[in-house]
């Protein structure tokens, strides 16, 4: 028998019983269509989040600071007494060349962090400000600014602001087409629309240490500490990141040489201030991008051995990995379940059918009929119902999972900037379904072939009908 | 061509053992036109099992062509089935949802012959058997001659050596039963080796070239 008669024998016996080959075909749809979207989710919700963090570019980029992290356990070292919390080599412009010049970096550049109080028209927040070279330009999320443009040099008087800080300040900024959208929100915030914000002044006020001699000591803090300011032009606007670059949490970035100029206090202790140990060239922490992810695990071997702390994000990929393989597989079970209630409904409809097909396995036999060709013609039945519930199964799961993503792009993510896909379909999925939803059948369909095949076919010739 | 040697086929049912076939010895030869006679019960579809492999025996040789039989396993009875027997039943045992063509075609499928082939063969046989303008009819929609004649055509389809007929013409008017028994005898003239089961000693003498009688389980000439 070749494979094209046991197929038309197949597709020709489940036509013969329609209505029965339908309900069980029903019950491997549901349970293909489970399993897929269930998985399809799993996939689509690790695929969201690492994109996410790949298209901010956090996974060929660390951050080398004085003290260390770790995504297990708190700061690096805990369990590890003999090892060092803080990095054996300063932060310093050196080490920042050191780095620079090695292959695998794209860019490194000191993170300053500067507390101000910015002030926009009348309104004023406390907030922390950051700074970035003009090499950042052309990375993620810089170079997709919700409004805006980049800084014209590392030394302009430019900034741009995150829609957080401007929320901070009492104002819901939106872009001229989504206008009509944000008119009908019920917010207590001022809207105002981003372009007329680009090219506004802003103002930041900074500390900066006036005098540490102890007679301004003996006079009160605020003898020793006055506040200055710094005017800049706001240039762009940030795009709302759940994951963003460098300066994350940073609600005002200035240019690298700007932030530089600015009056700070210099120190992170007020006994540093007393001791007069202003740090300098030294700075709390360095960003470095790095110019591949492979890249990006040569940087990390160096700075082990030269014991310098950093904190990278994709130290965290392998535990979140791990975590979605247990979502998905968590969600692959439910769907499992699902086909494998599936299977018994093949059985159940296989063993039906050879009682039915006694006789007519036994006229197989008699014109010599073999039990292998009487086997896989019931084997290629069962895998018939299992392809064709694959194909069913896939399509449903897919209808579903679109009109999934309909309701909650349209109910709970309206002020998304895109249409947010929670799902995802690659080709090793549907492959996988198709062949998984016929090994299922086919296993299911063991049984009852094996069955047919040793029916004696005196046996199987005396039933009547 | 065929020769039984001492055969037996007993039945246990409970503490009592039925001798379907009871030390059968006999032979026949190529081309012969056998008829095996006997009541109900006598053994006489026992036999006809036993030579068709679709029933093994419980002692004793069958001997097909000098090769012994009576040891194959399922799949070898299949194959010989397949190669050399064509079985023609009393209730015509067609596949009621299959047209004519596709019954005659299914010995085929199982033969290895392509598509066109075994569409080929099998209209030769239904045209053999007087069914060309029926071939597309289903089993089901055929009257009773013409349901035996498919029978016929598809136990011819893979020019076996032997045909063996159970009862062929016992659901058969008289008209028909002639009609059957012509082509039979067409057969015969062709060179196949059939033997046939009935209890109606007429036919038997009508076709026959030789009559052995089955009373018991016990075969005699």
């Amino acid at each position: 028998m070749t494979i094209s008669d046991l197929i038309t024998m197949a597709r020709q016996n489940l036509w013969r019983t329609r209505l029965r080959t339908m309900l069980t075909l029903i019950g491997v749809i549901i349970g293909i269509g489970a399993l897929i979207s269930m998985v399809s989710f799993g996939i689509g919700l690790e695929r969201n989040i690492t994109d996410k963090f790949k298209s901010n570019d956090l996974f060929t980029s660390l951050t080398i600071s004085t003290k260390a992290f770790s995504f297990k356990g708190g700061p690096r070292g805990r369990n590890k007494p003999e090892q060092k919390t803080e990095s054996a080599v300063p932060l310093n412009d050196s080490l920042i060349t050191v780095i620079q010049k090695r292959p695998e970096v794209a860019i490194a550049y000191p993170r300053l962090t500067i507390p101000v109080r910015a002030a926009l028209y009348h309104d004023t927040s406390e907030t922390n400000l950051g700074s970035l070279p003009m090499s950042m330009a052309k990375y993620p999320p810089y170079n997709q600014l919700y409004d805006g443009r980049y800084f014209s040099s590392d030394s302009a008087l430019e900034a741009i602001v995150s829609l957080d800080f401007l929320r901070q300040l009492g104002l819901e900024v939106c872009t001229k087409d989504k206008l009509a959208h944000y008119q009908q929100t019920d917010t207590a915030l001022t809207l105002a629309l981003s372009d007329t914000l680009i090219g506004k002044e802003l103002s930041l006020y900074s500390a900066a240490l006036k005098s540490t001699s102890p007679f301004a000591m003996m006079g009160g803090i605020e003898n020793m500490i006055g506040e200055e300011e710094t005017k800049v032009k706001i240039v762009g606007i940030l795009k709302e990141e759940q994951f963003s670059g460098p300066a994350m949490r940073e609600e005002i970035i200035l240019p690298i040489a700007t932030a530089k100029k600015m009056p700070s206090l210099g120190f992170d202790r007020i006994s540093d201030m007393i001791s007069n140990k202003n740090k300098g060239n030294q700075y709390a922490s360095i960003y470095v991008k790095t110019k591949s992810m492979d890249d990006l695990g040569k940087l990390k071997k160096f700075l082990d051995k030269q014991k310098i702390n950093y904190f990278a994000v994709d130290d965290g990929l392998a535990e979140m990995k791990k975590a979605f393989l247990i979502l998905d597989s968590v969600l692959g079970i439910i769907g499992l379940i699902s086909l494998l209630v599936a299977g018994f409904g093949i059985i159940n409809t296989m063993l039906m059918s050879i009682l039915e097909r006694k006789r007519e396995i036994g006229i197989m036999k008699a014109v010599g009929g073999k039990n292998r060709d009487i086997r896989m013609i019931f084997f290629f039945e069962a895998g018939f119902i299992g392809l064709v519930g694959a194909l069913g199964g896939i399509s449903l799961g897919y209808g579903l999972t679109r009109i999934a993503n309909l309701i909650v792009n349209n109910q709970y993510m309206k002020n998304a900037d895109e249409f947010v896909d929670m799902f995802s379909f690659p080709w090793w999925l549907i492959g996988g379904s198709v062949l998984f939803s016929i090994i299922i059948s086919l296993l299911a369909g063991l049984y009852p072939a094996i069955r047919a095949s040793s029916i004696h076919p005196i046996d199987a010739l005396r039933q009547t009908g | 061509m065929i020769e039984l040697v001492s055969v037996n086929k007993i039945y246990s049912k409970g503490p009592h053992q039925i001798a379907a076939s009871n030390n059968i010895s006999c032979t026949i030869q190529q081309g012969e036109f056998v008829a095996i006679v006997g009541k109900s019960g006598s053994g006489k579809s026992t036999l006809l099992n036993l030579l068709a492999g679709l029933d093994t025996a419980t002692s004793g040789k069958i001997l097909f062509e000098g090769t012994d039989i009576s040891s194959f396993n399922a799949n070898q009875y299949a194959q010989h089935r397949l190669n050399n027997i064509g079985i023609i039943f009393q209730s015509f045992n067609l596949i009621f949802s299959k047209t004519a063509l596709e019954n005659v075609m299914l010995p085929l499928i199982f033969a290895g012959y392509s598509t066109a082939a075994r569409k080929q063969k099998a209209q030769q046989a239904l045209e053999m058997v007087g069914l060309g303008d029926r071939m597309q009819h289903k089993a089901n929609e055929l009257s009773g001659g013409e349901a035996q004649r498919v029978a016929i055509a598809r136990a011819l389809v893979n020019d076996p050596k032997v045909l063996l007929a159970d009862e062929p013409t016992g659901n058969l008017d008289s008209a028909t039963t002639q009609e059957i028994l012509d082509i039979l005898l067409s057969l015969k003239t062709r060179g196949k080796t059939i033997i046939m089961i009935t209890h109606d000693q007429e036919i038997a003498a009508q076709v026959a070239d030789r009559i052995l009688t089955i009373k018991d389980g016990l075969l005699s000439e």
